[in-house]
């Protein structure tokens, strides 16, 4: 070949690797049929408004965050796109084998941690959103009557800030289960994010006098939610609990579980 | 270059390597041999730091190969999977890699120079519809593109047709006569004579022998050899009556199944027998779709050996 081995090889700067490898997960995640499904199933919480002839803000609350009587989107739909992107993100690469592309690479372990999570993030981010988008006009089209579409764009910016920190939380915690654990990860994470979201209320609801429990991560994001992304529209509180800490303890979450993941991955084999 | 001295490896309650110790020096071409499951490629992916030793240690190039992205800018690896990603395009697959390793104005075209140097030239299809034979290429593609000075080859002729196993010898011999020095491993007994210019045996995770390859081939001659081939029943017919003649030729079977269409050769010379056949197939055009030396027959040389 016409190109030279240099005496010191040459070494493209951090960046320029997070950004060449980012291009490489991200059109991985964008030809993967399992993103088009995620965003497919954001009709289901349309149903049962099939129906109805009216729809308002508390309708479309009900959906999004914490309805008492459809919450398929948040019960089912956003633990699934932090499921299925978080986990395969790095379990994907050890069932494919591509891992070892990547590990021969002169790439550390940590910078293809960092950058999993960074097009987690983005794609994870832009499902959920795209999934808010669909049911906020979804909404239009189904009912003949409805009070607050176009008029009230602030109730789907919370919505986004909403489903972009659940993202982040649990798109994270999934990335971690994803290094961790080698075979059925899948099915792990669908255990913990059903017994999180679940029954982490109904456990440890009563040790704080039947309310919120402040053991629940998903209730620490309805916190920040309904403190700072949707003000006006949602109530939710943890007894004796600052939201500020809701909001740190979700950061530290993000924080500790990715340097977590990048320790794990350090230490990993890799058969 | 490459030293292992005392590396033990388990999974489990299966112990890969026991105390094994080998080495690969600067400017060779070294085959490493032993039958599936001795444990050639966990000693790669401990030389590629994929995994840790138990105990002993690892060197390569004197440094720790672990997580050290300094010494991967001088290692190509073709690993045994098939370790694609099959939406891309081959180029688009190459350049990609190549961008992590080059900088950015050279690499497209040190991946153009790449595929034409393993003769891959398709244009427009995506990797999951290539062949076998092409995805092989495209993994040396992909391991060569930094103009490596080492490169480790996992089993490179799995799935290769006779002729794509000749053009795999060629490339190896064009690299190594560049300067590049090879580590590459196989089960099949004589895929490797040819070209290396060291050997390494293998068997139940230790090293059998080590050194020139005629010595260890001396070893493995004394023993007779038995060799699969599989395709349409007309080409197998013209193979055998084109090997019939041949010196080396102990027996020819054909499989008593008909529908199975195997030929079985037994010869007691496998160092003259290979690079006779893949001559006669070559020049009389013989569509063979498969051909292995048969695992039984290869456990039992090392068996013997031991």
């Amino acid at each position: 070949m016409s190109i030279n081995v240099m005496e010191t090889p040459y070494s493209p700067s951090i960046l320029t690797r997070i950004v060449f490898l980012g291009q490489i997960f991200l059109t991985k995640i964008l030809y993967d049929k399992k993103t088009y499904i995620l965003i497919f199933v954001s009709i289901l919480p349309l149903l049962p408004y099939i129906h109805k002839t009216t729809a308002s803000t508390s309708d479309y609350m009900d959906i999004i965050v914490i309805g008492q009587e459809t919450n398929i989107f948040n019960f089912l739909i956003l633990p699934l796109i932090c499921l299925i992107l978080g986990i395969s993100a790095i379990s994907d690469e050890k069932e494919n084998k591509t891992i070892s592309q990547l590990l021969s690479r002169p790439i550390r372990r940590e910078e293809i941690v960092l950058v999993k999570w960074i097009s987690v993030l983005m794609i994870g981010v832009a499902i959920a959103c795209l999934d808010v988008i669909i049911i906020y006009f979804g909404l239009s089209v189904i009912v003949n009557e409805y009070t607050f579409l176009f008029e009230r764009l602030d109730v789907l910016l919370g919505a986004w800030l909403f489903v972009g920190l659940w993202v982040a939380v649990y798109g994270t915690i999934f990335l971690l289960l994803g290094v961790l654990i080698d075979k059925n990860a899948l099915g792990w994470g669908l255990a913990i994010a059903y017994f999180e979201v679940f029954f982490a209320q109904f456990i440890f609801g009563p040790f704080a006098g039947g309310a919120n429990s402040p053991y629940s991560i998903a209730n620490h994001i309805y916190y920040v939610t309904a403190e700072y992304f949707l003000v006006d529209y949602f109530n939710f509180n943890i007894p004796d609990f600052d939201p500020l800490n809701s909001l740190i303890i979700c950061i530290a979450l993000v924080v500790g579980f990715l340097l977590l993941s990048m320790f794990t991955i350090r230490r990993k084999d890799f058969p | 270059m490459i030293e292992l001295h005392e590396v033990s490896k388990s999974f489990g309650d299966v112990v890969a390597l026991s105390r094994l110790s080998m080495s690969a020096t600067d400017g060779h071409v070294t085959g490493f041999l032993g039958p599936n499951g001795a444990g050639k490629s966990t000693t790669l992916k401990l030389i590629m730091g994929e995994i840790r030793p138990d105990t002993g240690t690892v060197r390569v190039f004197d440094e720790n190969p672990i997580n050290n992205a300094v010494l991967k800018r001088r290692i190509g690896y073709v690993s045994e999977h098939e370790d694609l990603y099959p939406w891309m395009k081959g180029k688009q697959f190459v350049t990609s890699l190549a961008k992590l390793i080059l900088p950015l104005e050279q690499a497209e075209a040190a991946a153009k120079e790449a595929l034409e140097k393993v003769g891959l030239s398709v244009k427009g299809k995506r990797i999951k519809s290539y062949s076998k034979g092409m995805k092989q290429r495209l993994k040396v593609a992909a391991a060569i593109v930094h103009n490596p000075d080492l490169l480790i080859l996992d089993e490179p002729f799995g799935g290769l047709d006779p002729l794509g196993r000749r053009e795999m010898k060629r490339l190896v011999s064009i690299l190594n006569n560049e300067g590049v020095t090879v580590l590459i491993s196989s089960h099949i007994l004589y895929e490797l004579d040819e070209m290396s210019t060291r050997m390494v045996l293998i068997h139940r995770g230790q090293a059998l022998a080590e050194g020139p390859p005629e010595e260890v081939l001396n070893l493995i001659d004394q023993f007779p050899h038995q060799i699969l081939f599989r395709a349409p029943r007309n080409e197998l017919q013209k193979l055998s009556k084109l090997l019939i003649g041949e010196d080396v030729v102990k027996s020819i079977t054909f499989a008593s199944d008909k529908a199975k269409n195997d030929l079985i050769v037994i010869t007691d010379t496998p160092s003259k027998f290979y690079p006779i056949v893949t001559q006669v197939i070559a020049e009389n055009g013989l569509q063979i779709n498969h051909l292995e030396s048969q695992t039984d027959n290869i456990e039992a040389i090392f068996d013997f050996l031991t």
